[in-house]
């Protein structure tokens, strides 16, 4: 799991690690800052993303 | 793991080439580079006796596998000279300890990068400055060794800015960032000595800002001197503030030290002064730093209690440094990792 601002970052390590495909789910940047609402608000918006990347439905 | 060697030829080993050859790669400081000739790091492996390719260290994020052969290809590439070879190597030890936390030092968005502190023989001998202006500019050893560990985490950990280092802003501190300890001046011994290494040469690696500076030209006793100290050390700002547990290298220029060493005041006492004296009060943290899950002593602390910015006096690291002059400094660590100090290899 990454914020948008990291995602491709997070793809770089991956890839160096050698699992370039690995399944990375991306909520809003920034989380620091953030009131809680928001965050909860992100984290119920990645469930769906998170689902599909686990079984491939959602 | 990852095994850096690869051979390129080049058109021409002129400095500016192999730096802009290595920049197409996504290689290099920025800076113009040394040619690593198969020559030149024959060369530099005479530094060492021993096996050019055992595998030292494995660094993460990318797991590269730093040999000695690789570790003198950069050192090459930074202008380093064979007798800086050890240093390197057991820097490169130091950095893979558990304590440094490096996969974490890479990862993060701070502006954290590895202090080299040399001590001992080796800082007379391989031509260290632990004197004026011991941090820099102007010492190849200090430079180019700093720089090669630079170019170690760029090359075989795979902290590039971007792909495996996020640090925000970054830092000056990540182009090179190696000082040797006045052993000659410092009234209470060596370092490494001090935390169990007793070894003619060592080196330690603490992951930190840039030294923040502590000026002092009136105290003649050590109180003064080491208010200003804890002064610098208790920034809302700093990562050390809500983590808590974080190291301090606190770098005593000879006459601070001896102005303490004067008064009767070991390292120890030192060390326990500033982590009685660099304290924040406890509302004014907790207010700043809400969200933060503070351990259950934190949370009990009434408002208007001083809470240390560090949770033991062992986490004050006090180190000599420097030449003639009332200037010292503090390193505030990344916070989530400790200092590591091994003996350099013969």
């Amino acid at each position: 799991m990454a914020t948008t601002a990291f995602e491709a970052l997070a793809s770089e390590v991956a890839a160096t690690l050698g699992v370039p495909d690995t399944r990375i789910v991306s909520v809003d940047h920034p989380l620091g800052g953030t009131d809680e609402a928001s965050v909860i608000d992100r984290a119920d918006r990645a469930v769906e993303r998170t689902l599909l990347l686990l079984t491939g439905s959602a | 793991m990852t095994d850096a060697s690869e051979m390129l030829e080049v058109a021409s080993a002129d400095p500016d080439t192999v730096r802009d050859v290595f920049a197409q790669r996504g290689w290099g400081d920025g800076l113009p580079l040394v040619a690593p000739t198969a020559e030149r790091v024959d060369d530099m492996l005479a530094g060492s006796a021993r096996d050019p390719d055992e595998v030292i260290a494995v660094l993460p994020p990318r797991s590269g596998m730093a040999t000695r052969r690789i570790i003198a290809v950069n050192a090459v590439l930074a202008g380093c000279r064979p007798e800086h070879l050890g240093v390197l190597v057991a820097a490169v030890r130091a950095l893979a300890r558990p304590e440094v936390n490096l996969r974490g030092v890479n990862a993060t968005t701070h502006p954290v990068a590895p202090m080299l502190v040399v001590h001992g023989e080796v800082a007379r001998t391989a031509g260290y400055n632990a004197g004026l202006g011991a941090f820099g500019p102007g010492n190849v050893a200090n430079a180019a060794t700093g720089r090669a560990l630079r170019l170690i985490l760029l090359h075989v950990a795979g902290a590039v800015p971007g792909a495996g280092d996020a640090s925000t802003q970054g830092g000056p501190a990540k182009y090179a960032y190696c000082v040797a300890e006045n052993l000659d001046e410092s009234p209470w011994g060596g370092y490494a000595a001090s935390v169990g290494v007793d070894a003619p040469s060592a080196v330690t690696v603490h992951c930190g800002e840039a030294p923040h500076n502590v000026h002092d030209m009136e105290a003649s006793g050590p109180a003064p001197i080491l208010d200003k100290v804890a002064s610098a050390m208790t920034s809302l700002g700093s990562n050390n503030a809500p983590v808590s547990s974080g190291e301090f290298f606190v770098m005593l220029c000879p006459e601070h030290a001896a102005a303490c060493a004067a008064a009767g005041w070991t390292r120890s006492h030192v060390a326990s002064y500033i982590h009685e004296r660099a304290r924040i009060r406890a509302g004014d943290l907790r207010a700043a730093f809400a969200l933060r899950a503070w351990a259950p002593w934190q949370e009990a602390l009434p408002d208007d209690s001083a809470m240390p910015v560090t949770e033991h006096p062992a986490n004050i690291r006090i180190v000599v440094v420097g030449g003639p002059g009332k200037h010292s400094s503090v390193i505030p660590s990344w916070g989530m990792t400790s200092s590591a100090t091994v003996p350099v290899e013969h």
